[in-house]
């Protein structure tokens, strides 16, 4: 009996591990990129977020211009992850913002390699996109690499 | 009318040239309808009221570090303001320039929400609050300079302004009733108003937000016998003896809560008329809290409460015909999509010795 109970714990142990190498595997990683003349090398999460949210808008004497990608999923995942909001609420947020400051929002671009593409053509331009997609990639800088899970 | 179709036109007329040409301005703009019905007043209150509330168009842009801003409401059914105009130069974070018509950086609600009423939380704005040609009693709006910023501290973030402009002076247009008016392209006293303001958003509670501001000016009425003639013959009444020539600072606190689904603000304003022509202080304040719950995304109850106490004798009230109030509003927001919202209110409102009851019911959408 106790030989079974133990069989049990350790079968069900296992599964949990294997369930969780498997999302592990699965799990996808957002990069922060900019222009190769951005004048960091580094970001934080929180950074990104005022930059996203128009409250940080210069780093140093660069006017930062954020950018960011059409795709549903991957705004859907940097929004949740990132900004702790919900797409949604994130463009209410701009539209208050737009029409409180004269900020305008990110500039959107149609997909990743546009993305790409005009972050290494804009003077302070910064962008989100999965960090598969930028591998090996020498035309940004990749600033801060976050996991969003599944 | 033709006036407003004139405007319509160029302004369409630019948003179109703009698209079609390698730089686009982009036409944005707020529309709303409401019905009000009171259990006191006139006939058209009490028989309820169905209104088109303002048509805001707007503009912006940014040019590299250059911005424009203009913003142009049609209220009334034949009332075109252009309420704000301004350039704009953004040198870094900590410190940003804007020259022309601007919100006074007055408090929160008075920056943060401005004519469309769909980015605002409630039907209204607390009466204390409301614009110059709305019986408002703070100058909402000026025509100057301003210089503001922002920066992280360790203690916090930390946003601060500093403005100049034309003071607001007290005008009775067409002989209506005296309003507050922000003197867009003249001054009528020497005495330049000034403001400052300061707010910190510390690093050690997230979603809390504190902030003071000041507002000192010199307000003068303008034709003033004129206005009291025409005051008198509107109630029926000698409202005042003399004219307005008033020192006045307004000291603003201004405080605001995020936490989970749940929100919270509240302001309080004081206000100091000294009276020139017989060397007296007057002390006035108002004051609102208010708190809303978000269900969901879509569904959000609200209270505000709305308080404001007048001195009586104080020509700058007397002249602007302000009396106290107390208002106490219950309402549901439902957000049809993060563009547009109803929302229902139920009112209690106490005004200068008489009570009733408002319902009311608003749509507003963000194009």
């Amino acid at each position: 009996m106790n030989k079974a109970r133990f069989g049990i714990i350790v079968l069900l142990a296992l599964l949990l591990y294997v369930s969780n190498a498997f999302a592990n595997a699965y799990a996808r990683e957002l990069a922060i990129i900019s222009n190769r003349d951005y004048p960091l090398n580094t970001i934080t999460a929180a950074t990104v977020k005022e930059i996203y949210l128009g409250e940080k808008m210069s780093e140093g004497t660069i006017k930062v211009r954020p950018l960011e990608s059409k795709d549903e999923t991957i705004k859907k995942k940097f929004i949740e992850k990132i900004m702790g909001s919900t797409v949604d609420g994130y463009k209410a947020y701009w539209i208050k913002k737009f029409f409180q400051e004269g900020i305008t929002p990110p500039t959107t671009k149609a997909s990743s390699d546009e993305l790409i593409q005009a972050v290494n053509q804009t003077n302070g331009g910064i962008g989100y996109i999965w960090a598969d997609e930028v591998k090996g990639d020498s035309r940004v800088k990749v600033l801060l690499k976050i996991d969003v899970g599944n | 009318m033709k006036r407003i179709a004139v405007i319509l036109i160029l302004l369409l007329t630019v948003s179109f040239l703009s698209f079609s040409g390698s730089h686009a301005f982009e036409l944005n703009g707020f529309a709303d309808v409401s019905f009000t019905k009171s259990t006191e007043g006139a006939d058209e209150f009490r028989n309820g009221d169905f209104a088109f509330g303002t048509l805001d168009l707007y503009l912006a842009e940014n040019l590299e570090n250059v911005e424009i801003l203009s913003e142009l409401v049609v209220e009334f059914g034949n009332v075109v303001d252009l309420e704000r105009l301004y350039l704009g130069y953004t040198f870094s974070d900590e410190l940003r320039i804007r020259i022309g018509r601007y919100h006074t950086p007055l408090g929160v609600w008075n920056t943060s929400y401005h004519h469309g009423v769909q980015l605002q939380p409630t039907i209204n704005r607390p009466v204390f609050l409301n614009f110059e040609d709305d019986a408002g009693i703070l100058p909402t709006h000026v025509v100057g300079a301003y210089l503001s910023g922002r920066t992280r501290t360790t203690a916090g973030v930390l946003e601060y302004g500093a403005m100049i402009g034309n003071g607001p002076r007290i005008t009775s247009e067409d002989g209506g009733t005296p309003v507050l008016n922000a003197n867009n392209t003249s001054d009528d006293n020497i005495g330049k108003a000034i403001a400052f303001h300061a707010a910190i958003s510390p690093a050690m509670v997230d979603g809390l937000k504190v902030g003071l501001s000041t507002h000192i000016t010199e307000v003068k009425s303008d034709d003033a016998a004129d206005a009291r003639a025409a005051l008198s013959d509107e109630v029926g009444t000698d409202i005042v003896n003399s004219t307005v020539s008033v020192d006045q600072i307004i000291y603003g606190a201004a405080i605001t809560y995020s936490t989970g689904n749940v929100d919270i603000a509240g302001e309080y304003f004081a206000i100091n008329d000294n009276d020139e022509l017989l060397d007296k202080d007057y002390n006035s304040n108002a004051y609102y809290g208010l708190i809303t719950y978000t269900f969901k995304e879509k569904w959000v109850p609200y209270l505000l409460y709305e308080k404001m106490s007048v001195k009586g004798d104080d020509p700058y009230f007397d002249f602007l015909n302000t009396k106290d109030i107390t208002k106490t509003t219950l309402g549901l927001r439902y957000n049809i999509t993060y563009r547009s919202s109803v929302k229902g209110e139920v009112r209690s409102v106490e005004k200068g010795g008489s009570d009733w009851n408002e319902f009311a019911v608003q749509w507003a959408l963000a194009f």
